[in-house]
This record gives C-alpha cells, sequence and structure tokens, in this order.
C-alpha cells in the first residue's frame, strides 16, 4: 500500500537515485569479478539461503539457517550440485546490542555427512544512518574420514537504508560484509577472506530478502589461491513469539 | 540427502518455528528522506531564517495518526532536528547533548527517577527540546537569549529491561526534571548482519 501512496510522491525519486546508483556499484562489481574466471582456481555458483529467526521471552532466540551450494561454472559452464548447510543455534542477548549464541551445523555433501559446533558474540551498532554488526565466532568441524577443522572468524557487515535514516517496510538496503577466516586442519594453517554486497528489500518489518554477489578467497598464504564468487539468495524471516 | 532421519529432524524443526509464529499487528510507522520541493513551505521559511548554514536533509514521517517533516542538520558539532506538523507548523526543536551538560540539580532529578523506575539502566542518547511560539525560539537561536520564555524539555534514551526483556526506552522530562512520558523504541531486526 504504501509504495503506492510513494510512487506518487518525490520521496520515489531520491529511493530511485540512491537505487540506480546502488545497482550500477553493483552490477560493475559483478562483471569485474567474473575477469579473473578464466583461471581454474575461479568458481562461480548460486548461494541460496533461508534464515529463520524466532524470539522467545527473556531474550533467548532460536536461529534456523539453510543454505545450499550449487556450481555454475568451475572449468567450464556447468550446473552442479554441491551441498546443502542445516544449521540450528540458540542465542541469547547479554546486553541491548550483544547476543551470545552457541549451534550446530550438519553439512550433507553427496553421500557424506560432516558435522560443525558453532559458537559465537556478535555487537551491533546502531549509528543514525546505518547499523554495523561485529561477529567473532569460533567453530569446529567434524567428519569421519577427515581429521577436525578448527576455525576462528571475525565479520564486519553494515546494513545501510536507502531511503531515509533507518529501515522501514517497503524499503531497499544495501549490505556490506568482510570476514576473516583463519582455519587450522592437521596443523595447517589457512586464511579465507569473504566480501560481500547484497541489495536488500524489507518486505516487512520482519521479513527481508536480499540478493547480491560473495566473493572468498583463500589457499592464497601457501598455495594456489582459490577464489569463489557466490550468487547470494538469502530470505531472513524473523519470529517474535 | 544421504540421512533422511537427520533432514526429517531438521524439516520439522522449521515446522515448528514456522507454525508458532506469532500474528502480532505492529504499529505502521514510516520515515523517509524527502526532497526539500516536498516539504511545506512555512517550514523552509522557518529553517531558512534559523540561518544554519549548514545542509538540511528534509524527512518526513508517517504513522496511523499523525504526519510530520523534520529537517535534520549538524550545527556547530551537534545534530539538530525540527519538526512540523504535516501543515508546516512548528512543533520543536531537538538539539542532541551529552548527559553532563544537563544541568547537575535537573540531571539528579532525572537519574533519582530511572533508577527508581527501572533499576539497571544505561543512557544512549540525550537531547535537550525547545517548543513553544516559533518566534520566540527563532528569536532565542539568532540572539541565543534567555530560554525562559520558551519552554526546554530534556529527551533521554536508554537501555533497560522490562519483564525480562532488553529494551530501549525513550523519556521525556520537564525542564526540572520531571517525568513526563516514556514510550517503547521499536528495535528493528538486525538478523540479517548477525547470522
Amino acid at each position: 500500500m504504501f509504495a503506492v501512496q510513494r510512487s506518487s510522491s518525490g520521496a520515489q525519486t531520491i529511493l530511485n537515485t540512491d537505487v540506480k546508483r546502488t545497482l550500477l556499484f553493483f552490477l560493475l562489481f559483478i562483471p569485474a569479478s567474473l575477469v579473473s574466471l578464466a583461471q581454474s582456481s575461479c568458481q562461480l555458483g548460486l548461494l541460496p539461503a533461508l534464515n529463520v529467526n524466532s524470539k522467545f521471552s527473556n531474550d533467548w532466540s532460536m536461529n534456523f539457517k539453510a543454505e545450499s551450494r550449487q556450481a555454475l561454472i568451475r572449468d567450464d559452464f556447468r550446473y552442479d550440485y554441491l551441498l546443502t548447510d542445516l544449521s540450528l543455534a540458540a542465542a541469547k542477548k547479554t546486553g541491548i546490542n550483544t547476543t551470545v549464541a552457541a549451534g550446530y551445523l550438519v553439512r550433507v555433501e553427496g553421500e557424506e555427512m560432516s558435522h560443525r559446533a558453532i559458537q559465537q558474540v556478535s555487537r551491533v551498532k546502531r549509528y543514525s544512518n546505518f547499523r554495523l554488526a561485529h561477529r567473532l565466532s569460533a567453530d569446529q568441524t567434524f567428519s569421519k574420514d577427515d581429521y577436525t577443522e578448527f576455525r576462528f572468524r571475525y565479520r564486519l557487515s553494515a546494513e545501510i537504508p536507502l531511503a531515509g535514516q533507518s529501515l522501514d517496510p517497503g524499503e531497499f538496503f544495501l549490505k556490506l560484509n568482510n570476514e576473516y577466516l583463519n582455519s587450522i586442519l592437521h596443523k595447517v594453517y589457512d586464511l579465507e577472506i569473504r566480501g560481500g554486497t547484497f541489495i536488500g528489500y524489507a518486505l516487512s518489518s520482519d521479513i527481508k530478502l536480499e540478493l547480491g554477489m560473495d566473493y572468498r578467497a583463500d589457499s592464497f598464504i601457501d598455495g594456489n589461491p582459490r577464489h569463489r564468487y557466490w550468487i547470494g539468495l538469502n530470505f531472513y524471516q524473523s519470529i517474535r513469539n | 540427502m544421504s540421512d533422511p532421519v537427520t533432514m526429517r529432524g531438521f524439516l520439522a524443526i522449521l515446522l515448528i518455528f514456522l507454525t508458532t509464529q506469532g500474528f502480532a499487528q505492529y504499529k505502521y510507522e514510516k520515515e523517509f528522506r524527502i526532497h526539500e520541493n516536498e516539504v511545506p513551505e512555512n517550514a523552509i521559511l522557518f529553517v531558512g531564517s534559523m540561518d544554519f548554514g549548514t545542509k538540511i536533509k528534509w524527512y518526513k514521517e508517517t504513522g496511523i495518526e499523525k504526519i510530520s517533516y523534520e529537517a535534520k542538520t549538524n550545527y556547530n558539532g551537534r545534530r539538530h532536528s525540527i519538526e512540523f506538523s504535516e501543515d508546516g507548523s512548528f512543533e520543536d526543536i531537538e538539539i542532541e547533548i551529552r548527559p553532563d551538560e544537563i544541568p547537575s540539580e535537573t540531571f539528579t532529578r532525572i537519574t533519582e527517577y530511572l533508577a527508581s523506575a527501572h533499576g539497571r539502566y544505561s543512557i544512549d542518547k540525550a537531547q535537550i527540546q525547545y517548543s513553544g511560539d516559533p518566534a520566540l525560539v527563532k528569536e532565542f537561536f539568532r540572539n541565543r537569549g534567555t530560554a525562559h520564555a520558551i519552554e526546554s524539555r530534556f529527551e533521554i534514551v536508554i537501555s533497560t529491561r522490562v519483564e525480562g526483556n532488553y529494551t530501549m526506552l525513550e523519556l521525556l522530562f520537564s525542564e526540572n526534571g520531571d517525568h513526563v512520558r516514556s514510550s517503547k523504541v521499536i528495535i528493528r531486526s538486525t538478523d540479517n548482519i548477525e547470522y
């Protein structure tokens, strides 16, 4: 209803200008990233994700996430289903901006399954024009035929409304994130760096949809660097019980 | 999927999540940036006469019962916000301040109220709010005159626990530190930058 009201006003002009600018940046980013795909260590794929967060009393919440990886380009253009991650985490707010969470993830990859224990603490800072989240996380991945992998990661994410100072239903936003993952597998250390740019839309105060590109680089410390580009489509549903 | 039991378990959990969803209705409220040419002329004239000399950003706020316009600017290193009604009539001007800039007697009364009403809390933001006759408010700002002729109040945003949940509250106090009203701040979901 509101989108109709706004379309008749000049507010739409500002929104359109901001969105156009963002889309331009976003569309330039994708082709530039694809230039290096000719190398064999590059990969392009799809990364759709469903995230459901259910809030309970006393600042407890549960987060369920389902994410699937599908390759589009590896050596050549070929669709290939890779894996699905399913995770569940329990979280407790320890302050107005701080949340501590612990969870479990199961990765289904063909006939193989691996399991991951996750611990994380996040802190959200609310500025007048955007919101910034710091996330510190540790995880341990166990599988039948491999050594246990230990990872320690830090992510910085920003959500920037594109119409006004706060994100309201029916408005677009820009999401940027940058993450550093340190991993140790059988005494071998590796660092993965991730960067993401997403354009999002708040369907309601509890539902958000995001489309964007997630870039991941690893194995550059000791070996041939691997570059992965994921087209992400994220659906977030927040439930207040 | 190689393990149908695990898959079924996760699907069952997801189903529980979705079916326990509440259908509470939330207050319909929106704030968005607008061009100056969409603002009532008397509001533009009022802000123009304040001689800020800084960039002014205009916002429109729509609620169920009220539509208002807001001019925001950073003047002398402080955030200023001037609010107008739908027809452009001046309502108030708010200036962000540090809590220790509130006169000590007033601040003591405010903190006494906060401690008795909310126990543990932390102050996230403080603003001084001027309202009254628009001409007098304008005069006060131009000449840095005394504030006796206009009404000044303090708006304090705190974080505290209400019924076991961390909450942000916006409280309004009179010039002397008497509590006027409290309202809950709607905290938008941040799941998409936390998970």
